[in-house]
């Protein structure tokens, strides 16, 4: 076969040899390689889960780079492990520690969270707390001007405990006021042999973070929106190929039958042009659950007529040249001719159309998850929209959120439109030269 | 040869045998019609069309565009299904058989086509176009055997080397060397009968004598036998054995293409003898008299009775037979020995 | 005065692979009233030098040498402007190849007949259809076709209509294309029939441009035979039918089968005409002569007159 390959090949170098000479289809090439390696690198370039890591930041965190230094940024304070209780009294001991943050900016951050682990053995501390016996801890911030405030004191029910100011409780602000060293005291009472302290970790969630900042959870947009590369080409290419295919077929039939089989083929699918994609597709998700494949499905379903009716035009024209007539003389059955003759005639402008239908199954996708309707175990660039507007986030600045999955929207569809109408200019020369 | 002496043995003896062949293509009508109950209208492009090819010889069907020889040129190979009338090959009825019986025959009964461009598939190599046949007839059980019968084909057709032109693509090659390959293509699955439908009006002139040669010497070789279909007088005279005559969807004179071309008797034969024109520098002195008149009539409303009355410059000459030919249409006569005619004039005889 | 001097006149098409060669260095002359044949193969340039001669040669060629003159006046060096204003259609006409398929399917012969009277000569619609009828009955046919559309005439009736329309503003001269290429050959000899009678009429100037010999034979009083855009054997039609001697003239002769007479093998010239970006050196027929000499292989043969006013560029003669 290696003949065959070779032919091939030269095929290849043509089309890539013509395919150069447009400057658009090449702008449209690169952008598309863009986002497939994003869409491929997911894993690697974007590791956080862009539905449920939340908190990884405040909630509308500015993108790092977009933000002055003023704005503050994660920070994290651990203490060793296993620190010395300061004093143990019989089963009672005590731990002090003591950790330094020199908080720089005016602002205050939006969350922090201290977390004190644990370790002791549950039947020995019952014995105590049965008693009466509570272990406790306590949260001291002192703050650069000396001023100290006693953040947290309760008694500890649990090994990891937690103590979080929330977001927008107002806690946090009060706490940090200034820029300056801040010493966070927090103490720790325990009873029992096994008692003991494991860790004490402090995170300050800044208000800006990452490549795109967070969403109205503190979830990483970036990832976001790599994530939902994948899912956007995916749909598209599907839904494209679907619809090729089958519009491909059926534009072949109608055209080699010809006659009245023709004639019922043609206004069935005209009947289907009229049906409108989107609205059809909103029900259907209000019914159904909705779902990516659904909207693949669908959307095959609904995008062949158009080449459809390309492919039944060049299969009459086709049909009526001498080289088809001497296939049937030399006995070609009616298969190999559409198969071997036709249909590969055909492929140019299905790859055409395939190229040019992607944008369409984006955006009608697109649409779909930014009403809501999108498959809510997926992140799409629309359903990110869908969020933004529901959350109102343009009113809080939060354009990192907003800007990026629409110019991808944009960038992607143009991308596959340059690419598909470059594909056509290589068309039209070549049927001049037939 | 009449109708009426078509039998058993005549079929036997001969490797196609037509008998009253005919294709009438529906005529779509008009609303108006369709409401008013008009009868259908047909475009008789064969209207009962009979004749023998015997095995070894080169027959012609001659006539201008519109008298029916190409569409009785694929009736034969059955490309087109027969309105009416039978078709015989080697002594076999072929007419209704179903396609599965059909296929295997095409392997004896091939065609080669007008238009050198057209008939091959831009997009295959030469390689693939003469594979084809192969593939479906399941000769060659690997590609290097079909590879090795391509070879052949292609040396049988002087495009040596082979290998320099089984991956070329069509527009790569001349126009002369295209018509080489569809002749290969035709004589690949080794066919005892072969159609060839104006092979050489399409290319340059200095080159059609070297296909003519090519077809005769593979004819010499192979024991082919050719129908013929042409425009060309003057080529039907020099390739064909036999020739007919056709005009309007009838055979009107049949027999030697030297006898009928050097004593035509059909008023239709002799105008066109009289029309072709000759290399001869004196002609330009002299208007070339044309003995017909008028224009061809269409081939839906066809004439009453001689369907070449309306041109017919006998008819005007000879008052006597006037209303036979208005009224009845002409059987073909054997005049001589082996040299029928369709017309009035001799039916008297 | 002759009425047409064509002087050494090349035409290259300079496409992007590569420059054709289509007409490279073509002289005649035309008296008012000759018929000059002009034959070939496709792609021997004659086309390419009917279109020289209207000065319409399509982009990318140009005519990159030579002059044209007729009546006097040097084609190459008007301006197109010019041209189409006095030459083309007042005083050399055209009928292109398959013309008869270029008649407007929407307007009436009438009208398009009409059309060059109104545009070059100011007539009034009225007047133009009056003279647009006395042509139709100088082509044979009958004058109400004014009013009928071009669907509605056979082939043959479409081919005198684009031959009257070529004739209406009477020119001196017509180049014909293949004028009955597409043509049955009945319809055929009506034509050149047709032809005839209107060059004696008119005492009309034709070129006459075709591969078919037999056609030319019909009309032309001297014959040009082109290969590969040069002039191959030039002369009177008895000289170059009667007594060929150029090897391509007596192959093409030789190529043609007769209706009458013995039945005689016919001639065949092995090989295919040249690439024209890449013609072969000397002489361009070389490659395909039964009659090849080392000379040809290098040298271009001039053309050498054997008879009066019989040339042929060939060097079986030029050793003379």
């Amino acid at each position: 076969m290696s003949v065959k390959t070779k032919i091939l090949l030269m095929k290849l170098k043509d089309f890539w040899f013509e395919y150069k000479r447009s400057k658009s289809g090449l702008i449209g090439l690169g952008i598309l390689i863009f986002f497939v390696s994003l869409a491929l690198a997911a894993p690697l370039i974007a590791p956080y889960d862009p539905l449920r890591d939340t908190y990884l930041a405040g909630a509308y965190a500015l993108p790092a780079w977009a933000a002055p230094p003023s704005v503050p940024r994660n920070m994290h304070l651990e203490s060793p492990s296993y620190p010395k209780p300061i004093r143990i009294v019989g089963d009672y001991k005590e731990w002090n520690v003591k950790m330094l943050l020199d908080y720089p900016c005016k602002e205050p951050p939006a969350r922090m969270i201290i977390q004190i682990t644990l370790e002791y053995d549950d039947e020995e501390l019952k014995s105590f707390t049965s008693k009466g016996y509570m272990p406790w801890y306590s949260i001291v911030v002192v703050k650069p001007d000396k001023k100290e405030m006693e953040v947290a004191k309760a008694f500890i029910e649990t090994k990891a405990v937690r103590f979080d100011t929330g977001l927008k409780t107002g806690l946090v602000e009060k706490i940090f006021t200034m820029p300056g060293t801040y010493k966070i005291l927090v103490k720790v009472g325990g009873y029992g042999l096994t008692f003991k302290l494991v860790k004490v970790t402090v995170d300050i969630k800044g208000k800006a973070w990452g490549i795109l900042g967070t969403d109205w959870q503190g979830r990483d947009v970036w990832s976001q929106l790599v994530w939902g590369t994948r899912t956007a080409l995916i749909i598209g290419i599907l839904a494209s190929v679907l619809g090729v295919s089958i519009g491909i077929l059926y534009g072949l039939i109608s055209g080699f039958l010809g006659g009245k089989v023709d004639e019922v083929m043609m206004r069935l699918a005209d009947v289907l042009i009229a049906i409108p994609k989107l609205p059809l597709l909103i029900a259907l998700a209000v019914i159904l659950e909705p779902n990516i494949w659904l909207v693949i499905v669908l959307l095959g379903f609904l995008g062949w007529m158009g080449i459809a009716k390309v492919a039944r035009s060049m299969t009459l024209q086709i049909k009526t040249m001498q080289y088809i007539e001497a296939a049937y003389a030399a006995g070609a059955s009616n298969a190999r001719v559409m198969i071997r003759h036709i249909l590969p005639q055909l492929m140019p402008y299905a790859y055409a159309n395939l190229a040019l239908s992607v944008p369409d199954a984006i955006l009608v996708e697109a649409g779909l998850s930014f009403l809501g309707l999108g498959d809510p175990r997926r992140i799409t660039w629309g359903k990110m929209l869908h969020e933004a507007q529901a959350t109102a986030a343009l009113s809080q600045g939060a354009w990192w959120w907003v800007i990026p999955p629409g110019l991808a929207i944009a960038f992607l569809s143009m991308s596959f439109v340059l690419i598909g109408h470059a594909i056509d200019e290589i068309l039209n020369p070549r049927l001049r030269k037939l | 040869m009449p109708l009426t002496e078509i039998n058993e043995r005549v079929i036997q003896e001969n490797i196609i045998v037509a008998k009253d062949l005919k294709k009438w293509f529906p005529v779509r009508r008009s609303i108006g019609e369709v409401l008013r109950r008009a009868p259908p209208k047909y475009v008789r492009a064969v209207d009962g069309v009979t004749f023998v090819v015997r095995k070894g010889e080169i027959f012609g069907l001659v006539g201008e565009s519109g008298c029916g020889k190409t569409t009785t040129g694929r009736l034969i190979l059955r490309l087109i299904e027969p309105t009416g009338g039978k078709i015989y090959f080697s002594g076999k009825d072929i007419t209704d058989i179903p396609m599965r019986e059909l296929r295997p025959l095409r392997k004896e009964m091939q065609m080669i086509f007008q238009d050198p461009y057209g008939s091959l598939n831009p997009r295959f190599t030469v390689f693939n176009i003469l594979e084809e046949p192969l593939l479906i007839h399941h000769i060659g059980a690997t590609t290097k055997e079909r590879e090795e019968l391509v070879a052949k084909a292609l040396e049988e057709v002087r495009l040596v080397p082979p290998q320099e032109f089984m991956f070329r693509y069509p527009h790569q090659l001349s126009g002369g060397q295209r018509q080489r390959v569809a002749i290969a293509r035709a004589l690949i699955l080794k066919p005892k009968f072969i159609v060839a439908d104006e092979p050489v009006s399409m290319l340059d002139v200095s080159i059609r004598a070297e296909i003519l040669e090519l077809m005769l010497e593979l004819k010499r070789k192979y024991e082919l036998t050719y129908l013929y279909i042409t425009h060309d007088l003057s080529t039907a005279r020099y390739f064909c054995d036999k020739i007919a005559v056709m005009y309007l969807g009838k055979i009107v004179e049949m027999g030697p293409a030297k006898r009928i071309i050097d004593n035509p008797l059909h008023p239709y034969t002799r105008a066109l003898v009289a029309a072709v024109p000759e290399p001869d520098p004196s002609n330009r002195l002299k208007i070339r008299e044309v003995p017909i008149k008028g224009e061809v009539p269409s081939a839906v409303n066809i004439p009453p009775g001689c369907r070449f009355h309306t041109r017919c410059v006998a008819f005007d000459e000879h008052p006597e037979i006037r209303e036979l030919c208005k009224s009845k249409e002409p059987p073909l006569i054997e005049v001589e020995p082996d040299h029928y005619v369709a017309c009035h004039l001799y039916a008297r005889k | 005065m002759p009425l047409l001097e064509v002087e050494n006149v090349r035409t290259y098409f300079y496409t992007t692979r590569g420059i054709v060669k289509a007409v490279d260095g073509v002289s005649f002359t035309l008296e008012k009233g000759e018929v000059l044949g002009i034959a070939g193969e496709s792609g021997c340039g004659k086309s390419t030098l009917a279109y020289s001669i209207m000065k319409m040669v399509p982009a990318p060629g140009r005519i990159v040498d030579g002059r044209v003159i007729i009546e006097g006046i040097d084609v190459t060096k008007l301006s197109d402007e010019e041209v189409r204003k006095t030459i083309r259609w007042r005083k050399i006409a055209m009928v292109f190849q398959g013309a008869m398929n270029a008649l407007n399917p929407v307007y009436t012969v009438g009208y398009q007949l009409a059309e060059p009277l109104i545009i070059h000569q100011g007539l009034t619609k009225k007047e133009a259809i009056e003279v647009a009828k006395k042509y139709l009955e100088l082509v044979g046919l009958n004058p109400e076709l004014v009013y009928r559309y071009p669907h509605e005439l056979s082939g043959g009736m479409k081919q005198r209509t684009v031959i009257a329309m070529a004739l209406i503003l009477n020119p001196p001269l017509l180049i014909a294309d293949e004028p009955t290429t597409a043509l049955d050959v009945v319809v055929q000899a009506q034509i050149l029939n047709l032809m005839k009678k209107l060059q004696k009429q008119l005492n009309l100037s034709i070129i006459l441009i075709t591969h078919d010999l037999s056609v030319i034979a019909e009309l032309a009083n001297k014959v040009m035979v082109m290969y590969a855009g040069k002039v191959m054997e030039y002369g009177p039609a008895e000289a170059v039918y009667l007594n060929p001697q150029h090897p391509y003239t007596k192959a093409l002769l030789g190529s043609i089968p007769r209706l009458h007479g013995d039945v005689e093998k016919l001639t065949f010239i092995p090989g295919v005409p040249p690439d024209l970006r890449n013609p072969p050196p000397g002489c361009r027929f070389h490659p395909r002569c039964s009659y090849v000499m080392d000379v040809c292989k290098k040298e271009e043969p001039p053309l050498i007159e054997i008879e009066p006013n019989h040339y042929v560029a060939c060097h079986l003669f030029a050793k003379r």
